[in-house]
């Protein structure tokens, strides 16, 4: 029965956070990592033995933030489920833009697009002509909140917004990047992502990789490349007009 | 023998007020309040028994993060079902979550109640060939899919049997299988709904269950040392029947005692006497109680809001007491069945016009108010009759130096010369102060009217924990806009799910989108026994294909955790099944999805479905209702909610109410007219329910209140309960003959307590555990206070106004005319005389009861004989009228022609006359109207003397002739003087020529009248006797013919001796005619009752 047990709605909370909004975190992170990542690792390893060190690195990360406006990679998205015997892999590209703006493309061709604008979602389905529309303002289900703020604690505004979304759990160095490992302050939204481990490269603290691990061990991992940072493209690419034959639905609306 | 049962008259009493309060239940559900022929009630009442859990208690656990909240509801759910003879189920999370093994079985079931080519397509889909492509798009799926549902389902759902085509449709469970029913969006609000171990046998019973609970929990907050911030409520349907139990048994005894104790307060501080206070209070908890007994007599059960009859009747019969102690005390030197017999009619009738009014909120539109309204009514009789036959006799009992001043010195004044005296500043500024007020009025009311409450907010309890924790619940799971339910019946489970099928169409079609955003039916859950039938076989060729299935998942690189939901359809699919019965599931998770949406009533089945509206439900209601409103009840399906109950309610009040005020304010007419029998005071009565109505207007609108369901019967309740203060100042007003000063002083001051009581009544019930209730008794109260205003401030000056010259009638009855006259003659000639006599006295009876102005007439001519003891008056007064309908018999009987030899018994005085006809100056009789005067000619006439008799004209010229020849049948004369003065010329020479007159000496008219002295009181008298001794030098002999056992006696008194020469001026001779008049004063005193005056005579 323990097949069973993991078919309860529980999981179907958790995943149901799970496809987009590691792509939130995966495209924040990569634009952000080379400005705040250096400091955060060093706040996380060091402690409170060297919290004055890091306390300066943490402000000099947050203050360089505003030089990011936009941001673009290629992933690889590897995906572990408990069902299956092997790993499930699919590649990708990212685009993203202050403040909030992304657009992931999961294919080649794009299968599934996820598209966020600042107060809604869209995870579109072109071969299928299916969309799915999620809101992301207040309206949105507190869990989904919950697990919106959790996803964009990688990328702190302030160091109390900081400490209040995460708990640092270790740092490792491993293959020349820094390996992060954060576990959600709110209980909630623990209730639904056990950890995310950020991927940081040694030398200039860019993002490589995100994983974020679910409470019954599944995993979907990003490993990112040809990271280009603030470059010039079309903002058309966060806009998307539903055609006459798609079917749009709201899943989250009672 | 009679007597000595009489004696033991109450023991009957007794035993059936025992079996009353024997059979005396009570009900706390409100929905029985309400009317059971209103739709949206009828669907309420369905959901209420079979989807509310009736007897699941809500527990609420409140913490300040999900992982306190979690841990406290599951431990404290394992602690609770432990206490197995407490608590038969306790969950703490949807039963799927605790057991998703069985939701296959579920899945099965729906599958298996899909049409048989649904099924049939997927069978074909997990034919053996097409398994490998299925499970390849699954991987693909899986790989690439940023949807939330699909990466939940797909790896444990590889072959999409979850994704029945009905899925998306509906039942519970399909956001995270009912995980919303449970725990707020935060996680950090949770619930456990506990089934008890047993059926409760009454609300008591309730109530210890779930102190037990309480009791329970709190013994595990305190074994787990949980910190005060973890809070815990209680709702449900045990904690408000506990809640609303203990609330009435509150209401019972913080209101009804309440109000005792600030009647007995306001008595002491009018009264200030320990034994009437005593006395009331016992008699008050006795009108009480009885009525309790009569309640549970007549209803068996007594509902909620009935219950506040209690503080209401105890207002009401406290009046009745108050008016008649002050009618005591008003009458010093009256005994107490004098002043209950002057005091009686007044309670008697605002008794019974209160009482009708009261029980015609049966015809209202909530039977809960008919129910109080009945239990008022029964209640407001009976304290009348007891108050009447019981207080006084206790009450009444005190020292003569106990006698209140006020009332003596009310006593001593005297009655007012004339109607309409005594105006105070009141009175007079009563007409420029109900202008002002009615300009003041109308610019509030202009300014801002009493809105009307459209929800159903006044059903509510009042600072109810349970309702506080309900609505915590709404908010913190995110229902605030509530839906609407949709009940569907059926005789069985197919017609039950084709209506579903037919409903889901019509709710879903366009034309509706307006007021519907969301319908969700039970329709993909429904049992469908022929599809399950047709798809069975096929479906047991699918569960024969399992190993295939499985191999097929591994060599497609799932593992066997792929596998166990499939497995579970698979094994559902495999079990036998009957032919004639449908499969429901019989796991318990499943059970108590479907126990959300189905359950079975004594005529089939209902299935329970929901609409919500994209903005106000209420509107939806009214909206749906009227599109599609027919085609609902023609597929047995009712559209109810709370949102919809307030504003059908007010619609089905605002349509029974006018006709229950209009059939009101009919029956409280006909009652003031039987009270009044006159039509303006009948409307003065309504006048000031009018203006308390308007003063009630206006302080709703300055302190901001509105109607609402159950606050809108203040309006007949004022209605009833207003109308008592009209019909007692208005009777005491006539009494008094308008005097407001002492009327004011008086019944105003009993009054004044009688409305501080009933408010105090009304008043308590704002404490009452419904919000209804509360504010019903909070209208009435301001209601009672602005009638009461109205009575005593402005009522005196319009009754002043319109009543002038009508306090009493001052011509003779239209009785007294040519055709009754006959009538009476024919009568007297034909009927034998007993029978004459009871006819007689049967009228006479009648009269005095029909006729209360004119025996006020009487009572105002008698009391200055008994020096204005008004019960001694009333008591000859209504033996006059006995006594007159004798003489009348008696008359019409002699001027029919009946012999009236053998009538004179008793002879004295004829010296007198004897004496007086010698001298041959002629002999003038004179009489007042005492006794039958007009014997006294037919005895002369006998005696042989001719007697010339002057008269007045009648009210009709044919009266008077008939008359004049009836008394020409026996040699009477007859003169009609009139206004005419030639008529005394010949009357003098009739006189001078030795011949006998007689006069009536009083009620002359204007002409001859002038003022004398009779009783002590100004009296006019016929100045006419003393005129004729001056012209013509008459012998003057007051006499008089009275009525005895067994006949007639005629008296003449002495001679009336006069100097003709001394009687030269006009004031000598009006001195001479109040000899006259005093000469009468004894024998008047002696036969008062035979003093016939019926207009009236004191100027």
């Amino acid at each position: 029965m323990r097949a069973g047990s993991d078919f309860g709605s529980r999981r179907f909370g958790f995943l149901s956070i799970l496809g987009f909004r590691s792509s939130d975190f995966g495209s924040r992170a990569r634009a952000r990592a080379g400005y705040r990542c250096h400091a955060f690792l060093l706040f996380t390893l060091c402690g409170s033995t060297l919290a004055a060190d890091t306390n300066a690195i943490l402000n000099a990360w947050l203050a360089a933030q505003a030089n990011l406006q936009t941001w673009q990679a290629d992933f690889v998205q590897t995906r572990t489920f408990r069902t299956l015997t092997h790993p499930l892999t699919a590649t990708g590209r990212v685009w993203f833009a202050t403040p909030n703006r992304f657009r992931w493309e999961l294919g080649t061709p794009a299968q599934t697009i996820a598209l966020r604008t600042s107060d809604q979602l869209f995870v579109i389905y072109p071969l299928l002509k299916r969309a799915e529309k999620y809101p992301m303002d207040s309206k949105a289900p507190g869990e989904w909140r919950d697990a919106l703020a959790l996803l964009e604690a990688g990328f702190p505004r302030s160091r109390a917004e900081l400490d209040a979304r995460f708990r640092g759990v270790s740092l490792t160095e491993t293959n020349g990047a820094w390996q992060l490992v954060l576990q959600p302050a709110s209980p909630s939204a623990r209730k639904l992502m056990r950890e995310i481990r950020v991927g940081l490269a040694t030398g200039d603290f860019s993002l490589t990789s995100t994983e974020l691990v679910f409470a019954d061990q599944s995993r979907m991992r990003n490993d990112f490349t040809n990271a280009v940072m603030n470059p010039s493209f079309d903002t058309d690419v966060f806009d998307w007009q539903p055609g006459p034959d798609f079917k749009v639905t709201e899943p989250l609306t009672k | 023998m009679i007597s000595k049962w009489l004696r033991w008259w109450w023991i009957p009493l007794v035993i059936l007020a025992g079996l009353g309060l024997a059979r005396l239940r009570f009900d706390v559900e409100v929905l029985n309040l309400l009317p059971a022929d209103l739709p949206v009630v009828e669907g309420l009442r369905l959901y209420q028994r079979h989807f509310a859990s009736a007897d699941e208690l809500v527990l609420t656990i409140g913490a300040d993060d999900v992982e306190t909240a979690t841990e406290v509801a599951r431990e404290l759910a394992v602690m609770l079902r432990a206490q197995t003879n407490l608590i038969a189920r306790a969950l703490w999370q949807p039963p799927g979550q605790e057991h998703p093994e069985q939701v296959p079985e579920l899945l099965a079931l729906m599958w298996l109640n899909q049409p048989p080519e649904t099924f049939r397509q997927l069978a074909n889909k997990l034919a053996p060939s097409n398994l490998t492509n299925i499970l390849a798009e699954t991987r693909e799926a899986l790989a690439t899919t940023l949807s939330p549902n699909e990466l939940a389902r797909l790896g444990y759902d590889p072959f999409g049997l979850s994704r029945t085509p009905a899925a998306s449709t509906g039942g519970p469970g399909r956001n995270g299988q009912g995980e919303e029913f449970f725990a707020s969006a935060d996680g950090a609000f949770r619930l456990l709904f506990l089934q008890p171990a047993h059926a409760f046998s009454s609300y008591r019973d309730c109530g210890r269950w779930l102190d037990a609970v309480r009791n329970t929990v709190e013994e595990f907050r305190h074994r787990s040392e949980l910190p005060a911030t973890i809070r815990f409520g209680y709702t449900g349907a045990p904690a408000f029947i506990a809640e609303t139990s203990s609330g009435m048994e509150r209401d019972l005894k913080v209101s009804a005692l309440g109000t005792l104790v600030v009647v007995a307060a306001l008595f002491w501080l009018a009264h200030r006497r320990w034994l009437p206070l005593c006395w009331l209070i016992i008699l008050l908890v006795a009108v009480v109680g009885g009525t309790l007994a009569l309640g549970g007599l007549v209803f068996g059960t007594l509902n909620v809001v009935s219950l506040g009859f209690a503080a209401i009747l105890l207002g009401l019969s406290v009046d009745y007491a108050l008016v008649l102690y002050q009618a005591a005390r008003d009458r010093p030197q009256s005994s107490h069945s004098e002043a209950r017999r002057e005091i009686a009619p007044g309670i008697l009738g605002s008794a019974l016009t209160t009482a009708c009014a009261f029980a015609l909120l049966n015809f209202a539109a909530l039977p809960g108010l008919g129910q109080l309204g009945t239990l008022v009514a029964i209640g407001i009789v009976l304290g009348a009759l007891v108050m009447l036959g019981a207080f006084l006799p206790v009450a009444a009992r005190r020292s003569a130096s106990a006698k209140d001043e006020t009332s003596e010195q009310d006593q001593a004044r005297p009655a007012p010369a004339g109607a309409l005296a005594g105006a105070d500043v009141f009175t007079s500024a009563a007409i420029p102060a109900t202008v002002l007020l009615a300009g003041v009025t109308a610019i509030i009311l202009w300014q801002r009217t009493p809105s009307v409450d459209h929800t159903s907010e006044a059903l509510s309890p009042v600072g109810s924990p349970a309702y506080l924790a309900m609505a915590e619940i709404k908010t913190r799971l995110g229902q605030t806009n509530e839906p609407l339910w949709l009940l569907v019946s059926g005789r069985d489970e197919s017609e039950v799910a084709q209506r579903l099928d037919v409903l889901e169409a019509r709710l879903g079609a366009s034309e509706l989108a307006t007021w519907i955003s969301e319908v969700t039916l039970p329709s993909a859950l429904w049992p469908r026994p022929e599809w399950q039938r047709a798809n069975r076989e096929l479906a047991g060729q699918l569960a024969a294909q399992r190993e295939t299935l499985r191999l097929a998942l591994r060599e497609n690189g799932f593992t066997d955790e792929a596998f166990a939901l499939t497995a579970g359809v698979l094994d559902t699919w495999e079990k036998p099944a009957s032919d004639s019965t449908p499969r429901w599931p019989i796991l318990e998770a499943n059970r108590w999805i479907l126990e959300k949406v189905s359950a079975r009533t004594d005529d089939g089945w209902v299935a329970l479905g929901m609409v919500r509206s994209p903005t106000n439900s209420a509107a939806a209601f009214a909206g749906v209702t009227s599109a599609v409103g027919a085609e609902l009840s023609r597929q047995g399906a009712v559209l109810t909610g709370w949102p919809a109950l307030g504003e059908a309610l007010l619609q089905h009040t605002g349509r029974r109410l006018p006709g229950v005020v209009v059939a009101m304010a009919a029956l409280v007419a006909l009652c003031l007219w039987l009270t009044f029998r006159t039509v303006r005071e009948v409307l003065l009565s309504f006048g000031v329910i009018l203006a308390g109505f308007a003063g009630l207007l206006v302080v709703m609108s300055v302190c901001g209140w509105s109607w609402n369901l159950l606050n809108l019967m203040a309006v007949p309740l004022l209605l009833g309960a207003g109308v008592d203060y009209t019909i007692h100042l208005q009777l005491a007003l006539r009494r008094r003959q308008g005097d407001a000063t002492i009327v004011r002083r008086t019944t105003g001051r009993a009054l004044l307590l009688c409305a501080g009581t009933t408010i105090v009544g009304f008043t308590s019930l704002t404490w009452a555990g419904n919000a209804g209730l509360a504010s019903l008794g909070k209208v009435c109260a301001a209601g009672v206070a602005c009638v009461l205003f109205a009575s005593l401030i402005l009522l005196p000056g319009w009754w002043r106004c319109l009543m002038a010259g009508r306090t009493a009638p001052s011509r003779p009855s239209s009785l007294y005319r040519a055709e009754i006259w006959r009538l009476g003659l024919l009568l007297g000639r034909v009927l034998p005389v007993r029978c004459y006599r009871w006819l007689s006295r049967g009228l006479a009876w009648l009269y005095d009861l029909t006729q209360p102005r004119r025996r006020e007439v009487v009572i105002t001519n008698l009391l200055p004989v008994f020096n204005g003891d008004r019960a001694a008056a009333e008591r000859v007064a209504r033996r006059l009228f006995q006594q007159f309908a004798l003489k009348v018999g008696d008359l019409w009987r002699y001027e029919s022609g009946v012999s009236v030899d053998h009538w004179l018994t008793v002879w004295s005085g004829w010296e007198t006359f004897a004496a007086a006809q010698a001298r041959g100056k002629g002999v003038l009789l004179v009489t007042p109207h005492l006794g039958n005067w007009e014997f006294g000619g037919a005895i002369l006439a006998q005696k042989g003397h001719r007697l010339l008799v002057l008269t007045q004209a009648e009210p009709e010229q044919r009266l008077t002739e008939l008359r004049q020849s009836s008394r020409a049948r026996y040699g009477i004369e007859t003169l009609v003087v009139g206004e005419n003065a030639f008529a005394f010329v010949e009357i003098i020479k009739c006189l001078q020529a030795g011949a006998t007159v007689a006069l009536l000496v009083d009620r002359p008219p204007p002409p001859t009248a002038v003022t004398v002295e009779l009783f002590g009181r100004p009296f006019r008298a016929s100045i006419a006797a003393a005129e004729l001794a001056r012209a013509s030098g008459c012998a003057i002999i007051p006499t008089y013919v009275i009525r005895n056992h067994d006949g007639y006696e005629a008296h003449l008194l002495p001679e009336i001796t006069y100097d003709r020469a001394a009687i030269g001026d006009r004031a000598s001779r009006i001195r001479l005619t109040q000899e006259i008049v005093r000469a009468f004063e004894p024998a008047i005193r002696q036969h008062v009752d035979q003093w016939y005056h019926f207009v009236p005579i004191w100027p």
